[in-house]
């Protein structure tokens, strides 16, 4: 049965740390009759297999290896059910061992929680409804059979060719009106789980209740009442009221009915729910339309992504909802674009804090806006509201800037009228083609009564202080760890730990999520850099020649052959080092192999070098220090005394230059300074040692001195500088729950950090 | 964008002579068949008919011939065939998204991953589905990449590290990225390794076995 019945499972990857293992492989026969194929899942009671019978019936098999009187009797009590919104159960047998396993239907589909892993924002209500309706029927028909599922979740129910059905009743328990009482162990998923299964009183309107959650999870995207910690979750099933703002009015009190705190205030059964949603069930079960429900939707989301192998990514576009400044709303679909008089009317609209928003995804104005970011200009809005100082040297590269544009505002000042002028025509035409979809839910006034497309996940009311959890609800904390959000490693447990711990472990996160980035964002990470770079070597280099011009050397031509050949070579090996450091930076550190590749660039490097040298006629002996430094082990210098690497006035030829920076790049860790995840944005001891180690390297094989060290100086501080960062999250793994373990990989990584 | 050659090489196929592709189980993530010859044939799923790949749907008998031509491939229709609506009447080279129409319901999408390798990957569109039961099918290159990268071509998202499938010496091989040696029919293996049938290959985050 479940094909892809993994995910509904537990995952590899999950908090409580288990992998996929199973007991039997690809063509074992634990079972007469039965050939295993491939194992599918491993739930909370057991395995799940996908088998073929000896005469080719497909089927799943549930192999029971934890409370199996508990699975078996639920079981048994639906092993005769049929309904098409049902997992079909054919057989109840027990191998050689007496161990007990599950004969089931094979769906071919995925599961409604991948189906939702896929739509962060919720299902459109176009395609939730008649889905949830089936779901709804499917389990009217339990209850009507006496039947509570008590497990009700997403990742037990699923879809085959449009149609819902529900799984898994290794939880089923069989109760009757009269027998209310007596439940006495905790049962289910707490995020769909009733407050009042904790009591161990509860009937079907446990199941109305989770039937209320997983509605409004597929018009959200998200669950009603969730939360970092299991007690957190509970507490909010007990007390919280949900966020209904989320949903359109219709939808609201559906769900608000449903996730009443009182069961005797929910729906009394699915019968009732459907009306609500104007459907209803037919004499043989099935949910079908008697209304139209789908009136007075306000909110609009993406629609249910096509399934699809993890590969491709969805490519539908989304329906949204556009407002302008005066809180109208403007659907903007495939099918209803809004006409050019409507786009000139919003442009004009929108006001200043919908273009404010549109030029957020307007590609020019995102770029300087990454740029700023990425230097750190843009002051960002720390955790707790409050701005980030700018940094010190963003006030340097300002009086730098500033300086730039005074001596230049002879041209510059019209230059950027121009530019000025031919971005507002550009960004006029964008907006009326692209941007007047983008200017989104900011542009609602605060006092409009339009719902907000878009709610941060966790804004739920304050929670008011409840009963003590241990008094009230007696779970198994174990079995029931929180849902891991899709295509997100788990967040590592953690106890108190260093901060030097905590930043390897964030590190590790890090670099474990960077290794799933594609080639297309590394390679435009690096071009961006790489622009960077270029653009702090020129305001560099022709401050390096205002300032020759200042002390009356630039009427030397000698210097200025010099400073370009600064500029060249600090542009080349910054490149060099930001492209390996982008290539490196999801990898742990493996200090050879990199110092091995970074001399081998060296090497290319010097050639370059002399090239360059050669090019420019620069005469080194006439610009550089006459009195050389050298380790004075004989009688003459010994950095000037390798054969062939230079010529009789001891200035550097090819062989010089190659061996040079062969040592330069191979003896300063490069990768550390222009790692993403170094420890501070910029610093100035990674400028003072990479200076150090190039005069060290002067002392072996001479260099024209002062440009060594320049040369070693420059390129660190550019690569600094044009290097993205991300700011350690370190507090984010710290938090105290001294219960859980480390993950066994967490430690042990060496940290790149400088 | 497609690309059509002449028809020539299609004829002389001995389909005897072909062997099936095998199934590759990975427990967890789905079945895959990997189809290593040159010629792959694609019909109706029907006792007694002679396919490489047959799916179980309304479409010829024999519907159509995948054959490698360098790292692309090449689809013969024998049946009324259509890439992206645009309907074949010649041999032509696929592209990664191209949809190809079987008779008037079957849809498959030709999936490439990476232009690096020349792997690709079949799927099916519609409720039709493969017979035996596949995940999909792997028209396969020189090298496939099982990891849990997106653009993997047997996407496993739940996995920490790769495991490459390569053809050496006309064999398979498999190389496997993480530091932790693997169980391979019951051994410790680090080094490449050949892919043998029915032999059971086993990580602490996964295992799959080769039919």
């Amino acid at each position: 049965m479940f094909a892809m019945l993994q995910r509904q499972t537990k995952k590899p990857s999950n908090p409580s740390g288990d992998s996929m293992k199973f007991q039997y492989g690809n063509g074992d026969q634990p079972l007469d009759g039965y050939t295993i194929k491939r194992g599918i899942g491993v739930g909370g009671f057991g395995e799940v297999y996908f088998a073929e019978s000896d005469s080719g019936k497909e089927v799943a098999l549930k192999r029971i290896q934890k409370n199996l009187d508990v699975e078996m009797r639920g079981v048994r009590h639906c092993l005769n059910l049929r309904h098409p919104n049902l997992v079909g159960i054919y057989d109840i047998r027990f191998d050689k061992n007496e161990q007990g396993w599950i004969v089931m239907e094979f769906i071919e589909g995925e599961s409604l929680r991948e189906t939702l892993d896929r739509a962060p924002q919720g299902m459109s209500p176009e395609q939730a409804i008649p889905l949830f309706a089936q779901i709804v029927a499917g389990c009217t028909y339990l209850h009507d059979s006496g039947i509570v599922h008590r497990d009700l979740k997403p990742a037990n129910i699923f879809i085959e060719n449009s149609m819902a059905k529900i799984g898994d009743y290794g939880l089923s328990k069989y109760i009757s009106a009269s027998r209310r009482a007596g439940q006495t162990e905790s049962v289910g998923t707490f995020h769909y789980m009733a407050p009042e299964i904790g009591k161990g009183e509860y009937g079907k309107e446990i199941d109305i209740y989770s039937l209320g959650i997983i509605l409004y999870e597929m018009l959200t995207g998200t669950v009603p009442f969730d939360g970092e910690s299991t007690p957190e979750i509970i507490l909010k099933h007990l007390t919280a009221d949900p966020d209904l703002s989320m949903l359109p009015t219709s939808f609201a009190h559906v769900v608000e009915k449903a996730l009443a705190k009182n069961p005797a205030s929910r729906y009394r059964d699915g019968r009732d729910m459907l009306a609500d949603l104007g459907y209803s069930i037919d004499p043989s079960g099935m949910a079908i339309r008697t209304s139209e429900p789908l009136r007075n939707i306000e909110k609009t989301s993406g629609p249910i992504p096509e399934r699809h192998s993890p590969a491709t990514v969805p490519s539908t576009p989304q329906p949204r909802m556009v407002y302008t400044k005066g809180g109208q709303a403007v659907a903007v679909n495939k099918g209803s674009e809004p006409s050019l008089v409507d786009r000139i009317q919003m442009f004009f609209s929108v006001g200043l804090q919908g273009h404010a928003e549109a030029l957020k995804h307007e590609p020019i104005a995102r770029w300087y806006l990454q740029v700023l970011h990425d230097l750190g200009i843009r002051s960002r809005e720390s955790q707790d509201g409050a701005p980030n100082q700018k940094s010190g040297w963003f006030k340097l590269v300002a009086v730098i800037a500033f300086v730039f544009i005074l001596i230049n505002s002879g041209w510059i000042a019209p230059s950027l009228a121009m530019l000025g002028w031919a971005y507002i025509i550009y960004y006029v035409v964008w907006f009326l083609n692209v941007g007047y979809s983008k200017c989104g839910e900011s542009a609602i006034p605060s006092n409009s009564p339009l719902p907000r497309v878009v709610r941060a996940v966790g804004t739920q009311a304050a929670v008011p202080s409840g009963p003590a959890l241990q008094e009230t609800v007696h779970f198994n904390h174990a079995d029931h760890a929180p849902r891991p959000r899709a295509n997100v490693p788990p967040r590592p447990p953690a106890r108190p730990i260093s901060s030097k711990q905590a930043l390897r472990m964030w590190q590790q996160e890090q670099r474990h999520m960077m290794s799933h980035q594609g080639l297309w964002t590394r390679v435009y990470s690096a071009t961006r850099s790489m622009t960077f770079a270029g653009f702090i070597v020129g305001i560099l280099t022709y401050g390096g020649g205002f300032l020759m011009m200042s002390n009356g050397q630039f009427s030397n031509n000698h210097w200025l052959g010099g400073i370009a050949w600064l500029g060249v070579m600090t542009t080349l090996m910054s490149w060099v080092i930001l492209v390996l450091s982008r290539r490196w930076e999801s990898r742990t550190e493996d200090s050879v192999v990199f110092r091995f590749v970074l001399m081998a660039t060296g090497l290319a490097l010097g050639a370059v070098s002399f090239q360059v040298s050669e090019f420019l006629m620069i005469p080194w002996d006439k610009i550089s220090r006459t009195e050389t430094t050298s380790i004075e082990l004989f009688d003459e210098a010994i950095n000037r005394s390798w054969t062939g690497f230079y010529n009789a006035q001891g200035v550097p030829v090819l062989a010089g230059h190659m061996a040079y920076f062969a040592c330069l790049m191979g003896i300063i860790r490069w990768w550390r300074q222009s790692d993403i995840l170094r420890k501070k944005r910029f610093s100035i001891w990674p400028i003072v040692w990479s200076v150090i180690l190039a005069a060290l390297v002067q002392l072996f094989f001479y260099f024209p001195e002062h440009w060594d060290v320049l040369l070693a100086g420059a390129v660190s501080f550019v690569v600094q500088m044009a290097s993205p960062w991300q700011e350690p999250m370190i507090a984010a793994v710290q938090p105290v729950r001294p219960q859980e373990t480390y993950p066994k990989n967490v430690t042990g990584v060496e940290s790149r950090a400088s | 964008m497609i690309r059509r050659l002449a028809a020539s090489g299609f004829a002389n196929r001995d389909e005897k002579t072909m062997p099936k592709p095998r199934i590759l189980w990975i427990d967890g993530i789905g079945s895959f068949a990997m189809c290593d010859s040159d010629e792959v044939s694609l019909g109706q799923a029907f006792p007694g008919n002679d396919v490489d790949l047959a799916i179980r749907g309304d479409l010829s008998r024999k519907a159509l011939f995948f054959r490698r031509h360098g790292e692309d491939h090449l689809v013969q229709p024998l049946q009324l065939v259509k890439v992206d609506g645009q309907v074949l009447d010649r041999a032509t080279i696929l592209s990664d998204g191209n949809t190809l129409t079987l008779g008037d319901r079957v849809e498959i999408r030709y999936v490439r991953p990476t232009k690096l390798s020349g792997t690709a990957r079949l799927e099916l569109l519609g409720s039709q589905r493969w017979q035996p039961f596949l995940t999909a099918p792997l028209l396969m290159g020189e090298s496939c990449v099982l990891g849990p990268e997106s653009n993997a071509h047997i996407p496993c998202p739940y996995w920490s590290h790769r495991l490459v499938l390569f053809r050496h010496q006309g064999a398979w091989m498999c190389r496997f990225t993480g530091n932790e040696p693997l169980n391979v029919g019951g051994r410790e293996v680090c080094a490449p390794f050949p892919l043998v049938p029915g032999q059971r290959i086993r990580h602490d985050e996964f295992s799959m076995t080769l039919e």
